[in-house]
């Protein structure tokens, strides 16, 4: 390169540099964690995860046979419902609100699981999500109980749930289920951490994307994993510094980050979309009673938030 | 000498216990005084024999035996005369008159000992005259007696070198002053008996030691055994009187410090007359005296670290003296205790600093401070006035540059005691300046070294204590690091070319990147990446405009500046989903970050630079570091939907002629390998991806598709740009280079083929299965036509199969559909395109062949 061409390039790199820096400065930009490695772990768990599906994907197991499964678990879970269960019910409710985004061809529906401990929800292939009773009482609105709902859609739309039992559904189509189990159980092992932290990752991306094309707020998803760091009897906050070791071996990115995350990006949103309203649904939560099947004025948030 | 008259002894021995079993059995018998007739008698006919049998020269020996036995059953008698219980011999009841006898018995074996010609005799009459004084009840007039008898017979050594004489005798007056000094318990606390008790041992101590100082033993060259262990006790009489009789630190620090004195010219007194083992194990015994007087004065000043600094400045003063009279042993010793009692004054020092009183820690760093000068004084003396002396410590267990280490140690420690107070960095540089100053000036052994060490040590604790107290006041951080900094700069600009330069060009660097970091991570996380990158290019700059070395130390510091930003990306940046306005931060950052690695690649620098390895061996992949922060800000900041685009655009980018041109032709193989994880994108992600977006740029479909025709472009663009057969790869990327070459020798495999397969896997996860043949069969349609295009007959072939592939779908799988209609429009597509595949065969015949 030339000394003249450079000297301009060494003269805007500083200027950007000095520019970056007093952005930074002003705004006082903060970092969820003081320091962590699982965001690093997760972008390595990337290239590592399209690997494994170039490889899951050679199995014969198509969506058909995922159907199947769930078709399996769906008459499981049915038979445990209860009629006149107001929970049960409002998240039937709640469903139709977020199945019209899916794709694939499954009959989803979502279960309450009562007794488990802790606020949690699954996904299982095929089309079955598990809500536990706890999470309905941690989690403070409609909305936020829609970002959770998305996100375990978004594990079975994606695809986690199932390649996480192709090899075992394999073995069981072929009659040898122990060489299935014993593939699965290599890929686990081999895969598991990194891979779990990336599509969580997914699964979050895709709950933010749907509540972003839903009628309901954005900053919920943000709000959810706010309402679980919040939940007292969480075991522990996140670690405010890197380990080696814990970081990789984390299944989850830590929930400052998630938060943080999507905080961040729905008042992004918000700013480009000052005259949307979305709808929060605090009291439909407490009422059980789902925006489809009434929606309250006051639960629709029209300016942009204060975060 | 027992071998040779173990006859004698024993004899003597069974004589006495004979007489005395007789004695007994007297006593039984007749009353004390009678039985003190009796035993005084048989005594008389023992000495009345031995004078018979010295008559003739035979008998002589026997009759010296004869004779000692009787002066010793005579001062038997007369000591149990006067109060030995139970023997049955008292028959004086009066203190005075039994003393009197008791001395009669005394002077007796004493006159024995005067008249005897052999040590033995001499010896034994001496041990057997302090015996009785073991026996009666302890006083001052008891101790007085024996300091009597021993000092006569210390006084027997002057005659003749009766050196086993003066051990046994020394040895006997030891044993009884401990039992005396333990016998007399809490009596000693009467006035004046300590002093009596010390002024005897001392002059017993004062005879015995001026024995081995007469001309006699000026002859003796080698050192032998028994003066040596003679002279040894005798220190160790006075030792013992020294430790046990004053009752205070500083009376028993003077009378060690005044016994050491004394020893020391003692010493330089035999030196003269010859007495070389003399000169030798006096000047060591006054040192160790000297030490010990120090070590005494402990109790009155409780702090270690002071006492040492002591012994110190002590051995310091003890190695002045000895070297000045060159006798290398003592050197070498001086040198050794020297060094020894600086380290453990170091270990001391540190050891208070891991402490918490604030105010010991001060007391202890000044210490240090005051050992460090001393060190130094001691190494510029040796330097300037003793360098020649040097070459003798060449075989010490030390090397001739310990001292000057000692300096760094105990700066160093000096420092450690000081973390924490923000005076602490303005203490290292002003030392830090004085010591290189000094090194400086001369050229003394190890204190460059020690200085450097210092240097280093004041940096590594200032960072550990910021570090560990985080965060921290701007203005507090400034009073650290600012005194730091300048210590770096300093050493940088007062030594001389060398490695402690490079040292401190590093140190400068880590202190301006911890600066950053102190300051501005309170305030954003996100901002000492940035400064750090912005620093790699300033370090660059700089090192380019500098001489080697230091223009290599600084390019390091510019390396490691880009390894801080990668570090700081990993932990936290990356985590970072801030926004500046509409913009993702972590995004800026990396586009600025990518804006350096690409100034560094561009960079040409002057010779010095661009000849050395540092730069040529790690320039060159500047180019893959760029591609991977390329790749990871796609992987972190563009949406899972969108990647296959921009992997296919940046592949194809990197096979435009003017970029590979203007970065490098091993860009190209990078496209090649940038199109395949596009293909593997669409074929595997893309295939399944489903978005819940309407919008037409997030569906996935949409964008595969866009993504394909990317990929499209990139084969048609490799037929031109792609051309690998002479290109040339750094070194070190031998991989690269094999990948190369394959790809060179089989383009068309390995750009076709990948995208083949992508597609057809593509289109069999993403389409439904009921015109899953046509679709494939319109890709062998479009690989036949290619083949005829590019003259390519395997390509043909694969078409071919495929075909067969789907004409046997078509078969067994479509023919079973349920959709009667989709049925036949599948079977009129594939139809129709074997009809035009033909067409094309026959048109164009000798292109297929």
């Amino acid at each position: 390169m030339k000394s003249g061409l450079r000297l301009v390039f060494l003269i805007v790199l500083l200027a950007c540099g000095t520019g970056l820096l007093a952005t930074l400065y002003v705004e006082h930009v903060r970092s969820p964690l003081r320091s962590t490695l699982t965001s690093s772990f997760q972008l390595l768990g990337k290239p590592v995860k399209l690997i494994d599906r170039m490889a899951s994907r050679m199995v014969p197991v198509t969506a058909l046979d995922e159907r199947e499964l769930g078709n399996t678990f769906r008459r499981h879970y049915d038979a445990q419902v209860i009629d006149g269960d107001r929970d049960q019910d409002y998240l039937d409710a709640v469903m139709k609100e977020i199945k019209p985004f899916a794709h694939k061809p499954f009959s989803y529906r979502a279960y309450v699981i009562r007794n488990y401990g802790a606020p949690n929800a699954m996904a299982l292939p095929g089309g079955v999500i598990l809500v536990t009773k706890e999470l309905l009482d941690v989690v403070q609105s409609e909305s936020e109980l829609v970002a959770v709902l998305a996100h375990e859609l978004g594990h079975i739309e994606l695809g986690h749930c199932f390649d996480a039992v192709r090899y075992q559904l394999l073995g069981r189509k072929i009659g040898t289920d122990t060489l299935g189990a014993l593939a699965d159980l290599t890929a686990q092992i081999l895969l598991r951490h990194a891979y779990s932290k990336t599509t969580e990752d997914e699964a979050d991306q895709y709950a933010y994307e749907l509540l972003v094309n839903s009628r309901y707020d954005p900053l919920s998803l943000g709000n959810s994993f706010g309402s679980l760091r919040r939940y007292p009897k969480r075991a522990s906050e996140s670690p405010q510094h890197a380990d080696l070791i814990r970081d990789y071996f984390m299944s989850h990115p830590p929930l400052e980050i998630r938060e943080a995350e999507f905080i961040d990006r729905a008042s992004v949103w918000w700013k480009k979309h000052p005259k949307e309203r979305r709808y929060v649904g605090r009291q439909n939560l407490s009422d059980r009673k789902a925006l489809g099947a009434g929606e309250l004025n006051s639960e629709w948030r029209i300016a942009p938030p204060i975060c | 000498m027992f071998s040779e008259n173990w006859t004698g002894v024993l004899g003597a021995v069974v004589l006495v216990a004979g007489v005395t079993f007789f004695g007994i059995y007297t006593a039984l018998q007749l009353a004390p005084f009678y039985r003190f007739l009796m035993t005084v008698g048989a005594a008389g006919v023992l000495g009345s024999a031995s004078i018979f049998l010295r008559r003739r020269e035979v008998w002589r020996p026997l009759a010296e035996w004869v004779r000692s036995a009787a002066a010793a059953i005579f001062l038997f008698a007369c000591a149990a005369s006067g109060g030995v219980q139970g023997l049955g011999l008292q028959w004086i009841h009066s203190a005075t008159p039994a003393l009197e006898l008791l001395l009669l018995g005394i002077a007796v074996n004493l006159y024995l000992s005067w008249t005897a010609t052999a040590q033995t005799f001499g010896s034994l009459h001496v041990v057997l005259s302090v015996l009785p004084m073991l026996i009666v009840p302890q006083s001052a007039m008891s101790l007085g007696i024996t300091s009597v008898v021993v000092l006569f017979g210390i006084f027997l050594s002057f005659r003749a070198r009766w050196d086993q004489h003066l051990l046994i005798v020394i040895g006997t007056y030891v044993v009884y002053h401990v039992s005396w000094y333990i016998r007399l318990g809490d009596e000693l606390d009467a006035t004046g008996l300590r002093f009596f008790a010390a002024f005897s041992a001392i002059a017993v101590f004062a005879t015995a030691v001026l024995v081995h100082y007469r001309k006699d033993y000026a002859s003796q060259k080698k050192l032998e055994p028994w003066p040596l262990l003679v002279h040894i006790s005798n220190w160790m009489l006075l030792a013992q009187a020294l430790i046990v009789y004053p009752t205070t630190s500083w009376m028993r620090g003077i009378g060690f410090g005044l016994a050491g004195i004394v020893a020391y010219l003692l010493a330089r007194r035999a030196r003269p007359l010859g007495i070389r083992w003399l000169y030798l194990c006096d000047t060591l015994i006054g040192q160790a005296l000297l030490v010990a007087a120090l070590v005494s004065l402990y109790p009155l000043i409780a702090n270690l670290p002071l006492t040492l600094l002591a012994i110190f400045l002590e051995s310091a003063l003890f190695l002045r003296l000895v070297i000045e009279e060159g006798e290398d042993s003592l050197i070498m010793l001086g040198w050794f205790l020297a060094n020894s009692v600086g380290f453990l004054l170091s270990v001391s020092g540190a050891d208070s600093a891991f402490g918490e009183e604030a105010l010991i820690k001060s007391q202890s760093a000044l210490i240090m401070l005051v050992g460090a000068a001393a060190a130094t004084v001691v190494n510029l003396y040796l330097t300037r006035r003793h360098r020649e002396r040097l070459a003798v410590l060449a075989n010490a267990p030390f090397p001739t540059a310990t001292t000057g280490w000692l300096v760094g140690t105990m700066v160093i420690v000096a420092l450690l005691n000081l973390a924490g107070n923000s005076g602490m960095e303005t203490v290292a540089l002003l030392v830090g300046v004085c010591l290189l100053l000094v090194s400086r000036s001369v050229s003394a052994p190890g204190l460059l070294e020690g200085t450097g060490a210092a240097v280093i040590g004041a940096h590594a604790i200032s960072w550990w204590m910021l570090l560990q107290d985080m965060p921290w006041e701007m203005a507090l951080v400034a009073r650290h690091i600012g005194p730091l900094s300048a210590l770096a700069a300093l050493t940088i600009w007062l030594v001389g070319a060398g490695v402690l330069r490079k040292v401190a060009i590093y140190l400068l660097g880590l202190d301006a990147a911890l600066s950053v970091y102190l300051f501005f991570n309170p305030i954003s996380p996100l901002i000492p990446g940035v400064a750090w990158l912005l620093l790699a290019v300033l370090a660059l700059e700089i090192a380019d405009r500098l001489e080697h070395p230091s223009a290599i130390s600084v390019l390091l510091v510019g390396y490691g500046y880009l390894g801080a930003f990668v570090g700081a990306y990993a932990l936290v940046i990356i985590q970072s989903p801030a926004y500046l306005g509409f913009v993702s931060a972590r995004m800026l950052i990396e586009l600025f970050g990518l804006g350096i690695i690409l100034y560094w690649w561009f960079y040409h620098p002057h010779q010095t630079l661009r000849e050395d390895p540092a730069w040529r061996r790690v320039h060159p992949f500047f180019v893959e570091l760029g591609l991977i922060a390329l790749a990871v800000t796609n992987i972190v900041e563009v949406p899972t939907q969108w990647r296959p685009f921009t992997w296919s655009l940046m592949g194809l980018a990197f096979l435009s002629p003017p970029l590979v041109r203007r970065i490098d032709e091993r860009l190209e193989v990078y496209s090649v390998v940038f199109y395949w994880v596009s293909v593997a994108n669409v074929a595997v992600i893309m295939s399944v991806f489903e978005s819940p977006s309407p919008h037409w740029y997030d569906r996935p479909d949409v964008m595969s598709l866009i993504a394909i025709s990317l990929q499209i472009g990139y084969i048609v663009a490799s037929h031109t740009h792609l051309s690998l057969d002479h290109a040339r790869y750094s070194q070190g990327l031998d991989a690269l280079s094999r990948l190369g070459k394959l790809i060179a020798a089989r383009r068309n495999l390995w750009v076709y083929y990948p995208f083949f397969a992508g597609m057809a896997l593509f289109l069999f996860w993403r389409f439904d299965r009921s015109v899953l043949t046509l679709l494939w069969a319109a890709e062998a349609f479009a690989v036949f036509v290619l083949s005829a295009v590019l003259r390519e007959s395997q390509f043909r072939s694969v078409a071919l199969s495929a075909l067969g592939v789907c004409m046997a779908r078509l078969l067994f799988i479509d023919l079973a559909q349920a959709n009667l209609g989709l049925r036949g429009a599948v079977f009129i597509g594939v139809g129709l395109l074997m009809l035009v595949m033909n067409a094309i065969y026959n048109r164009y015949r000798a292109r297929f062949q």
